[in-house]
């Protein structure tokens, strides 16, 4: 039997480009909240990769003093501060998820 | 939940009866553990479970025991078992979910999807991403265009005859020193306060957006926009940074993991127009294209992202051939509706924060440009009270501008402030308030009392809010200015004017947006060339220094010529 995290990863394959997490979950079935665990689990076996973390991402892009003169930080930057969380997929996690034999 | 058991599969739960049958038998671990749980717990490498169980006895057996199943479950299942129970659990957890939630329910699109399904569809999305930052700089430039005149004429005014008395007051007047105070740091610190009104509009009307939660479906058009020239999805993310500024951009390019993708996102990144260009465009615009100054500056962020997009297909095919394309997930915020008081606050932290960090590159530059100013090379001056044509920078400017003829701009002056452009845009501006002098009668009239002085500042911003609040309804398409004469421009303006007039042989408007092209599309600054080189290396540091000075000018040279074709 397929697992819901093996159809995560088979539907997320298909995709072209980005997609929310709303049509995914509405796609494999699942709400958004148990998609975002699901998701959760597929970054801590490196399925999934996620995008930098602005408050993150501040500290290297900013390490050192090199940010220009003109940068506000990352966390204040208009353009990234509100950048949704993403999450995208490693192309070689090709291996399958076993599924439990369920009732 | 009494007797709810979660089935693994066969695999699994083979090992967790084995697990089971060895807890049972060991008393100390058994007593404060559930079996079932504690065995499963090790199977899911519990990282808390370990060190505790390692004080037990016999608890170091079980997790040798633990680490033997797990290697002959990776083997049997191809794939570790904590994914395989996690799956099991998510299973279980959606059955029960589906079980107890009503279908059509949990199927209907809530006011956030159908909003979505407008502003990020696959046809409508970038229509009206394009149209709400048009909106932005219409913003920017309607409300900040009052205030530049304010500024300009409180600091060449009232400021600069303060400070002159002050210098005089201490026994300097007439010395190098007055000329550094009135010439150097006075239009050094206005060069700075220019910013402040016109990024004030920008991060207002952007935190608008962003409260909204609108920057973060932005984000997902922007990301179909990267992948049409190749680029995975998480480079989206160091794009946008550059439309901030271009540094952390480049650095942010380290969430790459393709080396490929770093290099070409890093080589993309400084034609993403950053916010130290922006009052350049709002200055230039002011004075040639008032009436459509809003459209101006959008069209410079547009094109920025255009020739980038050009840039990337090229590169693409051939010196980075980038294949990934892999899928992202982005998690949407609700929407909001936006409070005065957090937009405020963002505005407030952005703009001082900009300000403190450009302010000490742009004072220091004033000076090093004020510096070069009074050294005279001809002429019969001497230093700090030498003819700007006769100067240093002058001389070693004009050796430049011969080069900017074809696009309309060869004047020294112009050079001048695309030279110093290169250590920072946000000095253009600056070096344009120093290289551009004039005479003012007001600097050389009579001093004006410090109280006469405040009455001029004060009047001059009052003026500068009606005008911009006078401005606002502009956005919507309603002129409350409609048949006024246009405000009587600066002396810096004027200035300017004449010398692109003269430069491009009266096709001033036409050289103008040539100089917005190159001022967008060389490169941003010393820094973003420094982070560069630390991310990408030495060679394609240089690709990207000549070959956007190159793109720059050829852009600049074929809009000014054919603007001049079509009589601009």
């Amino acid at each position: 039997m397929t697992s819901v995290l093996d159809t995560l990863l088979t539907e997320l394959r298909t995709v072209r480009g980005p997609i929310r997490s709303a049509d995914l979950a509405e796609r494999i079935g699942v709400s958004e909240s148990a998609l975002s665990g699901m998701i959760g689990v597929l970054v801590a076996k490196g399925r999934l990769s996620p995008a930098a973390d602005p408050g993150a991402g501040e500290a290297v892009a900013c390490s050192g003093g090199a940010c220009g003169s003109a940068c506000v930080g990352l966390d204040q930057c208009a353009f990234i501060a509100n950048v949704p969380a993403s999450y995208t997929l490693i192309v070689d996690s090709a291996v399958s998820v076993p599924g439990p034999v369920g009732p | 939940m009494s007797g709810f058991v979660v089935d693994y599969g066969p695999d699994v739960e083979s090992a967790i009866d084995r697990l089971v049958d060895q807890i049972e038998q060991a008393p100390e671990v058994n007593a404060p553990y559930a079996p079932r749980w504690l065995a499963a717990a090790l199977l899911d490498e519990d990282p808390g479970l370990a060190g505790p169980l390692s004080a037990l006895e016999g608890g170091s057996d079980l997790i040798t025991t633990r680490d033997r199943l797990l290697h002959e479950l990776r083997d049997t299942l191809g794939d570790s078992a904590d994914t395989a129970i996690a799956a099991a659990r998510f299973q279980v957890a959606n059955t029960i979910a589906r079980a107890a939630t009503n279908e059509s329910t949990h199927h209907s699109r809530d006011r956030t999807d159908r909003i979505d399904a407008v502003l990020t569809n696959r046809y409508l999305g970038i229509p009206i991403f394009l149209a709400l930052m048009w909106a932005v700089f219409k913003i920017t430039t309607d409300i900040a265009g009052a205030f530049l005149d304010w500024i300009d004429e409180a600091v060449s005014g009232p400021i600069a005859h303060f400070g002159a008395s002050l210098v005089s007051l201490v026994g300097l007047g007439g010395t190098w020193v007055e000329s550094l105070v009135v010439d150097g740091i006075i239009p050094g610190v206005g060069a700075v306060l220019v910013f402040v009104p016109i990024l004030m509009a920008l991060y207002l009307a952007l935190a608008f957006l962003e409260d909204t939660g609108y920057m973060a479906r932005a984000a997902f058009v922007m990301d179909r926009v990267m992948r049409g020239v190749g680029l995975q999805g998480k480079a989206f993310l160091p794009m946008l940074v550059g439309f901030g500024c271009t540094v952390p951009a480049v650095y942010a390019t380290r969430t790459l993991e393709d080396e490929r993708d770093r290099v070409l996102t890093s080589l993309l990144v400084p034609f993403m127009s950053c916010g130290a260009r922006l009052p350049v465009y709002v200055l230039i615009s002011a004075v040639f294209f008032p009436d459509y100054a809003g459209l101006v500056v959008f069209g410079m962020y547009l094109l920025g992202i255009l020739v980038a997009l050009a840039i990337g297909l090229v590169l693409k095919r051939t010196l980075l051939p980038v294949t990934s394309h892999a899928p992202t997930i982005m998690e949407m915020p609700p929407y909001r509706m936006p409070t005065p008081r957090t937009i405020w606050f963002h505005t407030w932290t952005r703009v001082t924060a900009f300000i403190g960090g450009a302010g000490s590159i742009i004072f220091g530059t004033m000076i090093v440009v004020w510096f070069l100013m009074s050294i005279p090379v001809g002429g019969s001056g001497s230093f700090a009270d030498t003819d700007v044509d006769d100067s240093a920078f002058a001389a070693v400017s004009g050796v430049v501008a011969p080069a900017f003829e074809p696009a309309g701009f060869g004047t020294w002056e112009a050079a001048a402030s695309l030279l110093t452009g290169f250590v920072a845009k946000e000095v253009v501006v600056g070096t344009m308030a120093q290289v551009y002098s004039v005479d003012d009668e007001g600097a050389s009239g009579a001093d004006p009392s410090i109280g006469d002085s405040a009455r001029e500042i004060g009047t001059g911003f009052a003026g500068a809010v009606v005008g911009a609040l006078r401005a606002t309804p502009g956005i919507i398409g309603i002129d409350l200015t409609d048949g006024e004469a246009a405000d009587e421009p600066s002396s810096l303006m004027s200035s300017i004017r004449l010398s692109f007039e003269e430069s491009s042989g009266g096709y001033g408007a036409a050289a103008a947006l040539a100089f917005l092209v190159f001022v967008l599309l060389y490169t941003p600054c010393m820094a973003a060339v420094a982070a560069i080189r630390q991310e990408t290396g030495a060679r394609w540091m240089w690709l990207s220094i000549f070959g956007q000075t190159a793109i720059a000018w050829a852009f600049a040279v074929v809009i000014f010529q054919g603007a001049k074709v079509i009589g601009l």
